[in-house]
């Protein structure tokens, strides 16, 4: 009896390990992966629908220069934050990442005519007001989303833009989220 | 004495439905309201339920998601969870060694503390939030202290 009762307690508790693990969230939401998702297995009818909205939670960011020593923005649920090469990301999967820095009015209306600008070949603008810059490139036939957004947080400028680490492809759908995200940005 | 064993066994399966397989449910329920894919739709997808997901899913009210409190929806299936790991462990160990369902206890709060601390170390999935490790750990220790061990005996006769 004891022996089945240990078996079926290790049963149970690896059960229970299992569920957990269904039950929390997926970063497999690739987009590229999303029109072959339900043969794949890899992503599900949210992630397969590019304007399914994402759960947006509220992440603290910590900063290690500056008078604003943590902010906290609303960030899909799962986003992590990483400090890389002097920048701080925000990113959960391939369809999200945004990258916050500090900066000055300046430097953002530099950064607005640099990318305005383009690097090889003129992007087409979406969107232009004061606070966000929507831009689109065409890469080898697919058109490449960026943004560039500027928030003020307690008299502080943050830059807050479409930037990964891997020099991620955006589409037109992933762009809502993010710029959510940045437009979210306050003190915590 | 058939008659007795079939409402022990009786017993036992209303035991299991109401303590495991009632708040269970209720937690994956939870997930049906979220649009945040989660690993089991990928399982789902897997075995050919893909359509079965998406038609529950769609059953969930329209904005649903967007109106829920946060506790419904990110801190209580994690609560229900941690409530059905020491629940399972009560009921399997209704009968036996206390020191043996004590150890398992243990094992089984050391799961559910582990797995929201897990997602703070990033060794998890999820997004670590210091509410639902409370609320975990208190409907573990509410599974416990609420279900006394006179209880849980399922007796053999009736």
């Amino acid at each position: 009896m004891s022996r089945l009762q240990h078996t079926a307690s290790a049963l149970a508790l690896a059960s229970c390990a299992i569920f957990a693990l269904g039950s929390s969230s997926s970063d497999k939401t690739d987009k590229k992966e999303a029109p072959g998702a339900a043969a794949s297995g890899a992503a599900t009818p949210a992630a397969a629908t590019p304007s399914a909205p994402l759960k947006m939670v509220p992440l603290t960011i910590k900063l290690a220069n500056g008078p604003i020593k943590e902010l906290v923005l609303d960030a899909p649920e799962g986003a992590r934050v990483e400090v890389k090469g002097g920048g701080t990301f925000v990113t959960l999967g391939t369809t999200f990442s945004i990258g916050i820095a500090r900066s000055s009015a300046a430097d953002i209306k530099t950064e607005r005519q640099l990318a305005a600008s383009g690097h090889s070949a003129k992007p087409v603008v979406d969107t232009d007001t004061p606070e966000l810059l929507v831009f689109h490139s065409d890469l080898l036939g697919t058109p490449r989303y960026e943004f560039l957004s500027s928030a003020t947080v307690d008299k502080v400028v943050f830059t807050c833009s479409s930037a990964s680490l891997d020099d991620q492809v955006y589409a037109k759908d992933d762009v809502p989220a993010m710029t959510k995200a940045c437009k979210s940005l306050r003190k915590k | 004495m058939e008659t007795s064993r079939l409402r022990r066994t009786g017993r036992v399966t209303a035991s299991i439905v109401l303590r495991v397989v009632v708040p269970l449910t209720m937690g994956a329920g939870v997930y049906l309201l979220r649009s945040q894919p989660t690993v089991a739709d990928g399982w789902a997808n897997a075995v050919g339920m893909h359509d079965a997901v998406t038609r529950l899913r769609s059953l969930a009210l329209v904005g649903a998601e967007e109106r829920a409190p946060r506790w419904l929806l990110g801190t209580l299936p994690d609560a229900l969870w941690a409530f059905v790991v020491a629940q399972s462990i009560l009921l399997i160990w209704s009968h036996g060694s206390r020191a043996a369902r004590l150890f398992w206890s243990s094992l089984g709060l050391c799961l559910v503390l582990g797995w929201e601390l897990g997602q703070a170390l990033h060794v998890v999935r999820g997004t670590f939030d210091v509410r639902d490790l409370l609320a975990s750990a208190a409907a573990y220790a509410l599974a416990l202290i609420a279900t006394p061990s006179s209880t849980l005996r399922i007796k053999e006769s009736v």
